[in-house]
């Protein structure tokens, strides 16, 4: 399939009417002006005698710049990424297939909660790399390139309903792009997984085997989403790959800019901020309200995004970790911060891996206490958290939360206004 | 009896300045000119209109969001419905569009007048330096009569026709237009604009993708370039325009500006606005030469008589000319009010707004409430309230560098918790806010609880100062690779 037909010619039409005028007017100055350069009619410059050897390559400035950096993400992030999760999705289907197989060994049930756990670590990654396919198509949340493949690979934080799971699983249902994002993906495989029989209150009640097997189609499900996801970015087939790094030229039908692109990313990162702080630390630690729908007046430890497997803070972790890599890019490539060192902004660019490692390094530290979910449910006192909030230190919860603030705070402040960028869900009104 | 003679000689001066007043705002001018401009702003709000409705903005700014931000005395301006919204935002349109036409201008000029500043008024994170533009010119338009050739109106009823309208009527939109202009290039003269290129320096850079043009705009030479030609122009502009050998050239500078300013800022109708209102400076015949030159068919220009305009003032015209001289201080003034502040405008935003400070800063900031809550039976606790619980993105990221704000939503939230039944309610603001690429400081003394603290014209206290550093410089983005 052409890219022409996966990624619709819609932005560019608009830019091009937008600068066409810059064009002409930019062509008009510099037939005035005469051009830079040996053919524009100056006086020639002698070719330099001896050329000092130079193994260093010429400096990338402006748009080419940006790609580059683009280039970078894309290829040693974004797709790596994805690579990642295709092949854990595959080991995924592998386990569950295997539990469907034998519903009660317990042996093959722990081989499919690593593999789940492996999934969910990798995904998570993935998580904050939403730009493109993963994206949604529709607004207020359209995603340039958006083909709404995320929800269907991990609905959270919609609400599951496990009764409507249990039924599926009751009734053989098949899994697939018709089935309701609430009862699918890791959220629906995680319930299966870790728990050991319905609810009782819910009506159906199907017995271990109807379990797995429900269990092994989810899987089949995502394995097969995994696949689409990566096909849509890889090089061999849809290519979004190549929309990416050639933001701003004639190839990339869907960003006319390449600061277009930096935009998409811009808003992909906002995940850390309204996902992984406000909803994963913020929503269970009960800070950021006093009217929250839950049980205990002090803390909500049921809205831990990974409650049944012990696991939000390995959610935190990757989000963060994945966050990180952005900025600093990985394995000798370029990430966000070299366009902030590349325009003098060395400040922000410390500042931004500062504040992360702080919050990664608070998480480790909870993971090997007592693990973040448990920390949460720990939480007793409403005024000592919003202390540790505060003051960034004591009750562990609460002062991750006051770490993550910080960090998020300069990337959502500085940094966005340093470079330009777009923030999500500000495209209503005019400025001046 | 020289002192008489010297007294009679003032009298018959004065008197004679006066008249020369009277017949100076009274002598008929071609109408053409402001016929067309208010063909022209009346389209073009038309327009406007459905376009905030095609946009889905009518949602996105006043549906979604729980709570709305007013302003200082006009609080009792609710928004309506989402009905009501669509109601009114059609209503808007209609008028705009009556005024175009002229068709029962004087009602759909101050319908239009009325309906558009009610929807201006409804909340103040929505607040644009050219929607109040619109707001004081359709004000204006209010008293002129520009319908009086071009329009429905003088088709349907005769003795309404006219091809002249007294000068007062262009000099007074002049001054507004020109006042828009004067003090939008007065603003610019500021330290961050004209020393350091900020914000410009941070907001060029990113339209580098424009072609061929593109690359210059990485330039931290362009930015001063523009920045300074910004301020030059805008102080300047109206000048030449007012100066008749310099006007056609001042007017292409004119377009050319304005058409960057809409290719790299998302300005809107600004840039329209601005180039229609411009036109006013023109002669006041200047759409019969131009459908000379294209040929187009129009009534030829009325001889213009002078004996036909009042050369005594009346209590009524005295009276008249008093109300609009006094306008047009306080216009004059408004903008000058943050000098009473000490710090810059940028930072504490006290006497930012109607003040034509456009386009000059680049603020983004971090809020959350500390909210302390005593029972009646003297327990306290204290919770972390965030902005977001009551504004949408859009309204957050208005407010949180705009102090008065800050204090209009932690009276509301102090309201919120009284009504829950708490005896006392203390809020304390922890505000960061980055301005014109800076590191983010705090702008909201968070000792001060500002539940107690009320709004009013004095020096807020419990608004910091501004950082003491220069902004940063960004260069031109280039990367070395390794």
């Amino acid at each position: 399939m052409s890219s022409e037909r996966v990624f619709p010619r819609v932005e560019r039409l608009g830019f091009a009417s937008r600068y066409a005028g810059p064009l002409a007017v930019t062509l008009i100055l510099a037939a005035c002006g005469g051009g830079g350069g040996n053919g524009g009619g100056g006086i020639a410059q002698p070719p330099d005698p001896e050329p000092a050897p130079d193994n260093d390559p010429p400096p990338e400035t402006g748009d080419d710049a940006r790609r580059a950096v683009l280039s970078d993400i894309g290829t040693a992030i974004i797709v790596p990424a994805l690579e990642d999760f295709d092949m854990v999705a595959m080991g995924l289907q592998t386990a569950a297939a295997a539990v469907a197989a034998t519903p009660s060994e317990v042996p093959t049930s722990d081989a499919a909660k690593a593999a789940w756990n492996t999934a969910m670590t990798s995904w998570q990654r993935a998580e904050v790399l939403q730009v493109g396919p993963a994206g949604r198509s529709t607004n207020p949340d359209a995603v340039a390139g958006g083909q709404d493949l995320r929800d269907s690979i991990y609905s959270w934080p919609f609400t599951l309903d496990t009764c409507a799971l249990e039924a599926a699983a009751a009734n053989g249902d098949a899994v697939d792009g018709t089935t309701p994002i609430n009862i699918t993906g890791l959220g629906a495989i995680e319930h299966l997984l870790f728990t050991d029989a319905p609810d009782p209150a819910c009506a159906s009640q199907p017995d271990a085997a109807a379990r797995a097997a429900h269990l092994s189609r989810l899987a089949d499900r995502i394995a097969l989403l995994a696949t689409s996801l990566l096909e849509r970015w890889d090089p061999a087939a849809d290519d979004f790959l190549e929309q990416w790094t050639t933001a701003g030229l004639d190839s990339s039908v869907i960003y006319g800019r390449p600061q277009d692109a930096l935009d998409a990313l811009s808003i992909a990162l906002f995940y850390v901020e309204k996902q992984t702080k406000d909803r994963k630390v913020a929503l269970p630690t009960g800070l950021p309200v006093t009217d929250l729908n839950c049980a205990d007046p002090v803390a909500c430890p049921e809205f831990l995004e990974s409650r049944l497997s012990r696991r939000t803070g390995e959610n935190l972790i990757a989000n963060f970790q994945a966050f990180r890599d952005l900025f600093t890019g990985v394995d000798g490539a370029m990430g966000v911060n070299d366009l902030l060192i590349g325009i003098d902004r060395q400040d922000l660019a410390d500042q931004i891996v500062v504040q992360v490692d702080d919050v990664l390094a608070l998480l480790a530290q909870i993971e090997a206490d007592t693990g973040f979910d448990a920390a949460v449910e720990a939480i007793t006192d409403n005024d000592e958290c919003v202390n540790a909030f505060s003051s960034s230190s004591g009750l562990p919860p609460c002062a991750l939360l006051g770490v993550m603030k910080s960090a998020l705070d300069t990337f959502r402040g500085p940094i966005v206004s340093a470079l330009g960028l777009a923030i999500p869900s500000a495209a209503a009104g005019d400025n001046d | 009896m020289s002192i008489v003679a010297s007294g009679s000689a003032h009298t018959v001066l004065a008197d004679s300045l006066s008249d020369r007043l009277l017949r100076e705002l009274a002598a008929p001018r071609d109408i053409a000119a402001l016929a067309v401009f208010r063909i022209l702003i009346g389209g073009l709000m038309c327009a406007g209109a459905l376009r905030f409705v095609r946009n889905g903005w009518i949602e996105r700014l006043y549906v979604e969001p729980e709570f709305h931000f007013k302003y200082w005395g006009f609080s009792w301006v609710q928004v309506p419905s989402e009905f009501g919204l669509y109601l009114l935002y059609c209503g808007i349109a209609l008028a705009a569009i009556c005024v175009a036409i002229g068709l029962f201008y004087r009602v759909a000029i101050i319908t239009f007048w009325c309906l558009f500043t009610y929807a201006e008024l409804m909340d103040v994170t929505t607040y644009l330096n050219h929607y109040y533009f619109i707001s004081v010119l359709t004000l204006i338009m209010c008293f002129l009569s520009p319908h009086r050739a071009w329009s429905v109106d003088a088709w349907r009823r005769p003795a309404l026709r006219s091809q002249t309208l007294p000068a007062w009527q262009t000099h007074w939109v002049r001054f507004q237009v020109g006042l828009l202009y004067f003090y939008a290039g007065w603003a610019k003269f500021e330290i961050d604009w004209l020393l350091h290129a900020q914000p410009l320096n941070i907001w060029l850079p990113p339209h580098s993708g424009l072609p061929l043009l593109g690359p210059l705009l990485e330039q931290t030479w362009v930015h001063f370039a523009f920045s300074w030609f910004a301020f030059l122009f805008d102080t300047l502009i109206i000048g030449f325009m007012l100066w008749r050998p310099a006007r056609p050239y001042a007017f292409l500078v004119i377009l050319v500006f304005h058409y960057f300013t809409h290719v790299f800022f998302n300005i809107g109708l600004f840039p329209f606005i601005m180039v229609f209102s411009v036109l006013i400076f023109f002669e006041a015949d200047w759409p019969r030469k131009l459908a000379r030159l294209l040929r187009v068919p129009l009534a030829a220009r009325a001889a213009v008589t002078p004996a036909n305009a009042p050369r005594r003032w009346s209590l009524g015209r005295a009276l008249a000319t008093l109300a609009v001289v006094l306008f047009c201080a306080l216009q004059f003034l408004m903008p000058l009010r943050h000098w009473y502040y000490p710090g810059t405008v940028l930072w504490h935003e006290q006497g930012m707004r109607f003040s034509w400070r456009v386009m000059l800063r680049e603020k983004s900031g971090s809020l959350e409430y500390r909210v302390a809550l005593t029972r009646h039976d003297g327990t306290r606790r204290t919770v972390i309230v965030s902005p977001h619980r009551y504004l949408t993105e859009e309204q957050y990221r208005e407010m949180a560098g705009q102090p008065d704000l800050i204090l209009q939503l932690a009276h509301h939230i102090r309201d919120d918790y009284l009504a829950e039944g708490f005896a006392t309610v203390e809020v304390y603001a922890q505000s960061f806010v980055s301005l014109n690429g800076r590191l983010a400081h705090r702008m909201i003394d968070p000792a001060v609880d500002l539940a107690s603290t009320e709004f009013g014209l004095a020096r807020a206290g419990w608004i910091t100062s501004a950082p003491p550093e220069p902004p940063p410089l960004q260069r031109p983005l280039r990367l070395d690779r390794k």
